[in-house]
């Protein structure tokens, strides 16, 4: 059965808040970000290195392609390889190609957004190749057929007693909703998949250019058994996930753990360095680094630039006070929150994803918590006049705006539309409120009452105070 | 793409990208005062690790309760030459524990068998290069006699760490020894057990990697 | 030198006692104040949508009205004292000469609270207001961009008889945003009735804000659920008007 996927923003909300999968994603977002706090409560360094952060990040996004040369150089000296892939269908045929060629079956997959971003798994799908995800969240999403609600908990929108059912029906175990239960299961299931797998997929969170290196940072422990146990690693890599050294990355990684969920370090930090060497006793005997564009260089070449630094820690996704009453499946896309309302519009284009900027008060909480200091509101704001200007914005909006900017520089005539707007407020008010405005004004008075206008301006009452300038 | 095509076009965008000028400092070394053991124990316990704190001569006795601990009869570790503290698999096989081969065999199908064998393995012991206070993490790199699956397999993960290798922090660590990460394959920063909050936001360990980690922090 | 008062378009419009309110303050604390008569907006509304002529527009004549003056210029609003600080610069980034004046203009504008209590000292300007108990909704604009909290915490602090109490989660967003609150009313509504229900559990009888713009918003929410609990400016706390309804 398939559901209409509504094509408004609005009318996503609407759907996520009937289903009620938003006061879940609503609690979870506000424990998350209570322990950020926590965290950084008993972190001195914190702001040192907020501020270490973005000079690392943004200073690497101004020399990028001599980072990812010199990364390529370093990875194909130690015996891998690297593929430059423009866009998502070149990556899913590079990695096709080579699965074909080895003759590989089964792949495991470590939990990687730029994956989802290209939708690698329905593409590798389609040559029958069997894509199993194993980050725990991923890995129930997969089951159920649905997308990720959140960048770092997936199934922040899921019941134990839907994941149970979920498990029951799909993998033919006993009914259990108890978490160490369901943990056990997933455990033994995907322990045999991947000691079977012959390729393993991975993101990448930074890729060091020093020394060709990736970072790959989990807390489970799939991302080592991905990258261990297949005999072909392929690492799918955003084209701006890069730094230059491994203090550089440290920098980073300080402060991600922190951000992200409020622990110091991930559990598994891993820093992966080429294929199996000849005395290795286990790992991949290849290794290949798919490096991604996919919009990306638009975006370095326009004004949301800065978006590109983002490290993908989730808190302003956290603290959001849009994203905690709609949820990750509103944002349509891969990447959702503060984050998303920027980068998908940034990477896909305006015409599609012209509402996403509009899904903020710019309240800068956001810029207020990212450990990279990102200045969201202001490429929202950014993305709002490029949207207006190609002719996104709805008639009665843009009609409105323009009388009223043609009466706010003309004094006399904004002094009249006060005494109109006074007017209007006795026909409709009812002891000093509005409680059913007309048009547009309805959606304000579906929930609230309207203050009526006053019946004498601030500007009339100091004109009849006779109080001059 | 082809490479100098796609780097091209990324130069140009770097070109004209609207960044704002930054300049990128070394960090400033954080001094740290205060005995960096007790702060490591400290700070791997809130991650749900084990320390102990022991002698060379005690190591093997430690190991062996922690065996019994959980029922262990087999256990997979790194070579002897590799471990800081020698005679450690002679000294659990005398005490009746059977050793796993590290070294993966190269034809698919001993492989596949051989990963077969790991289904339940309980006790994986291995050493440990450096030892972070401020997080709690052992730092593992790999490569000869070092199976990566010693610490990512079993139930149950020991790792032995001299207290001489302890280090203040991931960025204290990296200013003396980034420049090497890729003298090994696979290095890896481990902090605390496997876990994960994925259902329901409860905190659940040993998701894929080992459910608990004790670090035998050495004396010498 | 006169002070001069930038009503804003809300107050002008909306609620004028704000502005009178002010007005009465600010000469209390000693200032003559002048009301350049020709203003209007800020620009902000349209700015925020995307429509940066019309805005541009705006802030064109706005800084045209206040650069004919000298003197402070004091703000009721930290969200339009923030356009006129921080985005006017955005506007004319093609046009030095109206940078140059933005920039200028930009240099004396100061909200309400920041100017008596870090400008002037004053934070005892506080009418009393015997068995009120108050709670402070630090409005985001002001909060993040212009660091306005301690000032109005502290004006409300000093006004004998008034207890002030905690907000719960205080610095969420309220909601309002603008006209994201008629083009996306379903989150505008769940933001307002989440922050309503913290307002309700700090236990106030009265909501102090000091942006017109998010307290209309929160007092049409609570109007329509019958609360008695009172919404006032910041300024009509100060001039001693808790009454005025």
């Amino acid at each position: 059965m398939t559901t209409e996927v509504p094509v408004t923003f609005l009318g996503r909300v609407r759907r996520d808040r009937a289903l009620g999968i938003v006061a879940p994603i609503n609690a979870g977002a506000r424990l998350i970000n209570g322990r950020r706090i926590e965290e950084a409560a008993g972190y001195p360094q914190m702001e040192s290195m907020r501020d270490r952060t973005r000079a690392i990040r943004l200073d690497a996004l101004g020399r990028l392609d001599e980072l990812l040369a010199r990364f390529a150089g370093r990875v194909e000296a130690g015996g891998g390889h690297v593929y430059f892939a423009a866009t998502g269908d070149e990556a899913a045929d590079y990695i096709r190609a080579l699965a074909s060629r080895e003759g590989v079956s089964t792949i495991v997959k470590s939990k990687s957004m730029v994956t989802e971003e290209i939708e690698l798994n329905e593409a590798l799908e389609h040559d029958g190749l069997e894509t199993v995800e194993t980050d725990l969240g991923e890995f129930i999403i997969q089951l159920a057929g649905e997308k990720p609600s959140h960048i770092i908990a997936p199934v922040l929108h899921k019941t134990r007693q839907q994941i149970g059912a979920l498990f029951a029906e799909r993998l033919d175990v006993p009914y259990t909703d108890d978490p160490t239960e369901l943990n056990a299961i997933a455990r033994t299931h995907l322990r045999e998949i991947f000691l079977a797998a012959d390729m393993g997929i991975s993101g990448c969170n930074m890729a060091i250019a020093d020394t060709g290196s990736i970072v790959l940072v989990t807390n489970e422990g799939n991302g080592r058994l991905t990258t261990t146990a297949p005999r072909i690693h392929v690492v799918v890599m955003g084209m701006e996930r890069i730094v230059e050294s491994m203090p550089d990355a440290a920098t980073v990684l300080e402060v991600l753990a922190r951000s992200a969920t409020g622990q110091r370090l991930s559990v598994y930090t891993n820093v992966i360095t080429g294929p199996r060497r000849p005395a290795d006793p286990d790992g991949p005997e290849q290794l290949h680094v798919v490096i991604l564009d996919n919009g990306r260089s638009q975006t370095l070449a326009g004004s949301e630039a800065e978006i590109l630094a983002c490290i993908r820690c989730g808190a302003c996704l956290n603290v959001c006070p849009v994203y905690r009453e709609v949820g990750g499946h509103a944002y349509g896309f891969t990447y959702s929150g503060p984050i998303g309302a920027v980068l998908t519009p940034s990477l896909q284009g305006l015409d599609t994803w012209h509402e996403l900027p509009y899904a903020s008060t710019l309240c800068g909480a956001c810029e207020d918590v990212c450990p990279v200091r990102i200045q969201i509101p202001q490429m929202l704001l950014s993305l709002r006049a490029r949207s207006a200007e190609e002719g996104n914005l709805p008639g009665w909006l843009r009609r409105g705006i323009r009388i009223y900017a043609r009466a706010a520089t003309r004094p006399a005539r904004f002094r009249r539309l006060l005494k109109a707007g006074g007017l209007a407020g006795r026909v409709l008010a009812k002891e000093g409120w509005i409680e059913k405005a007309p048009s547009h004004g309805a959606a304000w008075t579906g929930a609230r009452d309207l203050p009526q206008p006053a019946t004498r301006s601030f500007h009339q009452r100091w004109k009849e105070q006779n109080r001059g300038t | 793409m082809e490479r100098d095509a796609f780097l091209a076009r990324v130069r140009e965008a770097s070109r004209s990208a609207v960044l704002p000028a930054v300049i990128k400092e070394d960090a400033a070394a954080p001094t740290h005062e205060g005995d960096l053991a007790e702060l490591f124990v400290e700070r791997l316990e809130d991650t749900d690790g084990v320390a102990h704190r022991v002698r060379a001569d005690e190591v093997v006795a430690t190991l062996a309760d922690i065996a019994g601990q959980y029922d262990a009869d087999r256990f997979l570790a790194w070579t002897d030459d590799q471990m800081p503290v020698r005679g450690v698999a002679a000294g659990l096989i005398a005490r009746g524990l059977r050793p796993h081969p590290g070294e993966v065999p190269a034809s698919p199908a001993d492989r596949m068998r051989h990963q077969g064998e790991y289904r339940d393995l309980r006790l994986g012991i291995t050493g440990a290069d450096a030892g972070l206070a401020e997080s709690g993490s052992i730092v593992l790199t790999h490569g000869h006699g070092r199976p990566r699956m010693a610490s990512l397999i079993p139930l149950v993960h020991v790792a032995l760490l001299p207290v001489s290798r302890l280090e203040w922090s991931l960025s204290t660590w990296s200013s003396a020894h980034g420049g090497e990460v890729d003298s090994t394959t696979n290095l890896v920063i481990i902090t605390g057990p496997s876990r994960t909050g994925d259902i329901e936001m409860q905190l659940n360990l040993g998701v894929h990697g080992p459910k608990h980690l004790h670090v035998v922090l050495v004396d010498d | 030198m006169a002070t001069q008062l930038f009503v804003t378009c809300l107050v002008d419009a909306f609620y004028p006692e704000v502005g009178e309110a002010t007005v009465a303050v600010l000469e209390r604390a000693g200032d003559t104040v002048a009301f350049p008569v020709d203003q209007t907006c800020c620009g902000q509304p349209a700015f925020n949508v995307g429509m940066r002529d019309e805005a541009r527009a705006m802030a064109v004549h706005t800084l045209s009205v206040l650069d004919a003056t000298e003197g402070p210029i004091v703000v009721p609003s930290g969200s339009c004292a923030d356009m006129i600080v921080h985005h006017y610069a955005d506007l004319f980034e093609d046009d030095p000469e109206s940078a140059g004046r933005a920039a200028r203009v930009a240099g004396r504008v100061r909200e309400l609270t920041q100017y008596l209590v870090d400008d002037k000292g004053r934070s005892d300007l506080g009418t009393a207001c015997d068995g009120c108990t108050a709670t402070y909704h630090p409005s985001c604009h002001g909060l993040r961009n212009l660091g306005i909290r301690a000032q109005p915490e502290a004006l409300l602090d000093a006004t004998p008889g008034m207890t002030r109490v905690d907000l719960p989660d205080a610095e969420n967003c309220c909601g309002f945003g603008g006209l994201f609150a008629v083009e996306m009313p379903d989150v505008s509504v769940a933001m307002m009735e989440t922050k309503i229900a913290n307002i309700e559990k700090s236990g106030a009888d009265m909501l102090v804000g000091v942006d017109v713009s998010c307290l209309m918003h929160l007092a049409g929410g609570l109007h329509r659920r019958g609360s008695p609990i009172r919404v006032r400016h910041i300024a009509q706390i100060l001039a001693g008007a808790p009454d005025d309804d």
